[in-house]
């Protein structure tokens, strides 16, 4: 089994799906979508943003005069359907346990 | 808040900072538009102290998503991470401590670069700590400096060897006429060594030699760099030029580098040049401040007592030098500062009683976290973590939230040092820098209080015994003992709180003393100038006129009642005095004590409202009368003719074989003459125009509205004569208000400090109170549900509140009346055991303490009983 995304990271990840986006919008994305459960304070963002270009899972793109704006690599792209899939994978198998409701919720 | 950002981010590496600096800051921005406040600030704060470790430590090992470098790291790591979650998890409790911190952290560090500033700062002379002020003092006021007569001066040197030199230095002032307006400027006329002495080398040019320094060759001058550049703009081709002050016309040999600075002199002359010749000659002119650099090894007490020996034989051999007095070699640094330093001392030991007071309550918080936790704790010790990772991990807590804390601290003792400007005009404290040594300190009481509020609770939480604590449910282990200690704490805190209240309230009484002192004279709408005539009133007629016409245009200006000249005006100080000699009384020159003098014109008295008590005023008549009529005040009287008339006795005031004999025509009111906090000295008045003089003040009674008066008095001045020296321009309750000004700062900062620690103790009480009413709210609930009233359990909560407060008071009291003796010399006409204020900050302190008890006991009351039942 590949090693799981922290979840930082795949919210971040995730919010890029949606296009490219810069710090702000990066933080306010991450934190609806993770309904509160992942709040990214400047500190954390940008350090997690360098581990990310680092590592090629997403890069910049074109800079308009006054900010940045990151987007999702394609490496990024791949690593985060794997993580989808590896997800999807679990969900059905705590349905398969009855420890979730049946049916899409 | 920006600013902090901006500071945090100077902890990531500068690469990353290069890389995303200025793109955190604009986020940060948009982030605080949106929602501005101390949850964000804290959150935010907290946030970049991790960030910037994990990426400090990542950028040393390969980035991988487990670290598996170095052990003590990843723990190091995990221990911050897990810090700072769980602080942000409580914001409330984090934001407390935090500002508790900043402000026990900035105050100290703000307070310590004042004093490391004006104390221990480094002096631009080399080996400062050679330099000595020698100088004769009153044997039992060693603060009541006379320095030296020349004569003596001559024979210390030449008979000393604790020096290897020994300079004068008299201060003198001169007026500058170069441009639209002539200033006054401050200076000193120093003997040719005083520059070897102070060990400079001039920025330009040469200072002046043994060759200048003497009567008859021309004058020549040392400039200031301040002088230098903006009063002269500079002037590259300076050397050689001369200035003008007075009749006397100065080649500048020299130029002094930036940042030479002695005692504000704005110019050096030779010595000799400016001193007079009854100076020269009299051993008991005290005119001269010595200056001299130690052989080294040689201690300044040592050197004194050597100057003393010589000085004892003097003394022996001229019986007129004879005043009580001894010699006293102090350390320059400390001679010049020796008016700030027991206001500095006091008010260190103030903040520092500040920080104990904070930490007690921080610890506080912490305890009662560390209560609240105990199960946490607990469950994870039966999981196998060990005891010393605990301790560890909680540890690192208190220094996540001190780095911070501390972080804040200093940016608020850099905005309080950068405020201190709009307080006072004092040339020491306008520059107070934050330097290496200030943040170094500032580093120190962070781990310290770290420590101090850290490990008590550490310890206490870390150790709970796992099963003890899973037993007790939510009332968990050890709370009787962290109870204790957090009573001791706040009694602790009540007590030094009490201390500094105590202090801001003596010198609040102080303050008032002062101003109920009557000066002697009605300082109301009194509108005061200070006047230089220009060379060209060279004779005592044309003077004399001068004045005439003053009067003359100024008693048809409207809204002046009435004008009067005198050659000094009471209170701003710089008295000249004479000894005193009386007619068929033999005494030893000195015996009989020194009296100020002054010349004033026959209004003077009306119009300052000083009451004429026997006798009669001076008249226009008495100019040039061979009797010298002279007017004294009641206290000169009481002193040498209690209960006889003085009437028609003679005296005289200055050297015996020069004065004149004066004949008392008159006693009138004493006058505070050197500033309302000390007694009015023995004073002599004679005729303005008998002894006419080109630098005299002004006093003019307004009918109306000061400043409308000021400005057309300066009008008419100015329409009279425009070379005329106009400065000092203030009204007398200025002038009165400057001269309590170091008094009215100690005063804002006690009260200040003062405040913010009783604030922190009514903080601390109030959670003391409310988490042990919380922790009752079970037995509250019974004893309701029994029927007891609300009333009741009021008085229990606030009973067992005011019992700590009582007991801190007490003990405060205690402490209090051994350490504001300390600050005795800051008080003016109050005993440092003051009852009546020791009484009214003790009751202060109480009603405070009820106030933050009632809080939570009102909250129990209001508890329903099932409710409270419910909670086990």
């Amino acid at each position: 089994m590949p090693d799981a995304l922290k979840p930082a990271d795949f919210h971040v990840l995730m919010a890029l799906t949606q296009g490219p986006r810069h710090g702000y919008g990066l933080m306010k994305e991450v934190e609806r979508e993770s309904q509160g459960g992942v709040r990214l304070e400047i500190g954390s963002l940008y350090r997690l943003l360098a581990r990310l270009l680092d590592s090629g899972l997403i890069e910049e793109a074109d800079e308009d005069e006054r900010r940045r704006y990151y987007r999702l690599s394609r490496l990024g792209h791949r690593v985060l359907k794997a993580e989808a899939a590896r997800l999807a994978g679990l969900v059905e198998l705590s349905r398969a346990r009855k420890l979730l409701p049946e049916g899409r919720s | 808040m920006r600013g902090l950002v901006g500071a945090l981010l100077l902890l990531f590496p500068a690469a990353f900072r290069r890389k995303f600096g200025a793109e955190m800051l604009a986020t940060f921005d948009r982030r605080w538009q949106e929602q501005p406040g101390w949850r964000l600030a804290t959150r935010t704060a907290l946030d970049l102290v991790l960030a910037a470790v994990q990426v400090r430590c990542s950028t040393h090992a390969p980035p991988v998503p487990h670290p598996k470098g170095d052990k003590v790291m990843t723990v190091l790591l995990q221990d911050l991470r897990f810090a700072s979650r769980t602080l942000m998890r409580s914001p409330g409790f984090t934001v407390v401590a935090l500002l508790t911190l900043a402000l026990g952290i900035g105050v100290n560090t703000a307070m310590f670069s004042v004093a490391h500033a004006v104390l221990w700062r480094s002096f631009p002379y080399p080996h400062p700590e050679r330099l000595a002020m020698v100088g004769e003092v009153d044997a039992h006021d060693p603060d009541n400096y006379w320095g030296a007569s020349w004569p003596n001066l001559v024979d210390w040197r030449s008979r000393a060897t604790s020096f290897e030199l020994l300079a004068g230095v008299m201060h003198v002032q001169h007026i500058l006429r170069e441009g639209t307006n002539p200033i006054r400027i401050s200076g000193a006329a120093v003997s040719y060594d005083f520059f070897q002495v102070m060990g400079v080398a001039p920025r330009m040019g040469r200072f002046f030699g043994q060759a200048e320094d003497r009567q008859g060759v021309p004058a020549v001058i040392v400039l200031s760099h301040r002088m230098w550049t903006e009063l002269l703009g500079g002037d590259p081709a300076v050397l050689g030029r001369s200035i003008r002050f007075g009749p006397t016309s100065y080649t500048v040999t020299g130029v002094m580098p930036a940042g030479f600075e002695y005692r504000q002199s704005e110019f050096w002359t030779p010595l000799q040049q400016e001193i007079g010749p009854a100076e020269i000659t009299h051993r008991n002119i005290w005119v001269l401040d010595p200056v001299g650099r130690l052989r080294s090894g040689i201690s300044p007490a040592a050197a004194g007592r050597e100057v003393e020996a010589i000085a004892a034989q003097i003394r022996q051999d001229h019986p007129e030098t004879r005043r009580g007095l001894v010699v006293r070699a102090v350390p320059l640094p400390d001679a010049l500062s020796r008016d700030l330093r027991p206001a500095l001392l006091v008010l260190l030991g103030a903040v520092g009683f500040l920080l104990l007071i904070a930490c007690g309550n921080i610890a506080g918080l912490m305890l009662v976290r560390g209560t609240a936790r105990a199960k946490e704790m607990a469950i994870r010790r039966a999981l196998g973590v060990g005891y010393a990772r605990l301790l560890r991990q909680l540890l690192t807590e208190s220094g996540v939230l001190a780095v911070v804390g501390g972080m804040a601290g200093i940016g608020l003792a850099f905005l309080a040092t950068r405020s201190l400007g709009f307080l006072t005009r004092d040339p020491r404290l306008q520059s107070v820098p934050i330097d290496g040594s200030v943040l170094a300190f500032a580093a120190a009481i962070t781990v310290a209080t770290t420590i101090l509020f850290g490990i008590v609770p550490a310890i206490g939480a870390a150790r709970a015994g796992a099963a003890e604590a899973l037993r007790s449910g939510h009332r968990a282990g050890g709370s009787r003992k962290h109870a204790l200690a957090q009573q001791t704490m706040v009694v602790a805190e009540v007590a030094l709180c009490l201390v500094l209240l105590a202090g801001a309230g003596l010198l609040l009484r102080s303050f008032h003393r002062l101003f109920e002192v009557n000066p002697g004279f009605r300082t109301e709408r009194l509108v005061t100038l200070r006047i230089g005539l220009p060379l060209n009133y060279d004779s005592d007629a044309s003077v004399n006129a001068f004045y005439r016409q003053v009067q003359d245009r100024l008693s048809v200006l409207p809204g002046v009642s009435a004008s009067t000249i005198v050659s000094r005006l009471p209170i701003t100080g710089g008295e000249g005095n004479g000894d005193i000699a009386i007619e068929g009384r033999p005494s030893a020159e000195g015996e009989l004590g020194a009296s100020t003098f002054r010349n004033v014109m026959p209004n003077y008295f009306d119009v300052m409202g000083i009451p004429l008590v026997r006798g009669r005023v001076l008249e226009d008549r008495d100019e040039g009368s061979s009797h010298h009529p002279v007017l004294i005040n009641q206290g000169f009287a009481q002193r040498f003719w209690p209960g006889a008339d003085p009437i028609g006795k003679r005296f005289k005031v200055g050297p015996r074989d020069g004065a004149q004999w004066q004949t008392i025509v008159g006693v009138v009111g004493d006058v505070r003459q050197i500033g309302l906090d000390s007694a009015a000295p023995f004073s002599t008045y004679q005729l303005l125009a008998s002894g006419p003089q080109s630098r005299f003040e002004l006093a003019v009674r307004a009918a109306g509205d000061a400043g409308t008066v000021m400005a057309a008095v300066q009008g008419a001045l100015r329409k009279l004569d425009p070379a005329l020296l106009i400065d000092n321009a203030k009204t007398m309750s200025e002038r009165i208000d400057e001269t309590v000004a170091p008094r009215r700062l100690n005063l804002l900062l006690f009260e200040l400090f003062a405040g913010l620690a009783l604030l922190l103790a009514a903080v601390g009480l109030y959670g003391v109170v409310a988490y042990s009413a919380g922790q009752r709210s079970h037995e509250f609930g019974i004893r309701m549900a029994l029927g007891a009233q609300g009333g009741d359990v009021l008085r229990l909560v606030i009973g067992q509140g005011l019992k700590l407060a009582l007991v801190g008071t007490a003990i405060g009291m205690t402490v209090t009346l051994y350490v504001t003796r300390l600050m005795t010399g800051l008080l003016f006409g109050v005993q440092p055991t003051d009852p009546p204020t020791l009484f009214a900050v003790a009751a202060l302190l109480i009603a405070v303490a009820l106030l933050a008890c009632w809080i939570p006991a009102y909250r129990a009351t209001r508890i329903a009983p099932v409710e409270a039942l419910r909670i086990e």
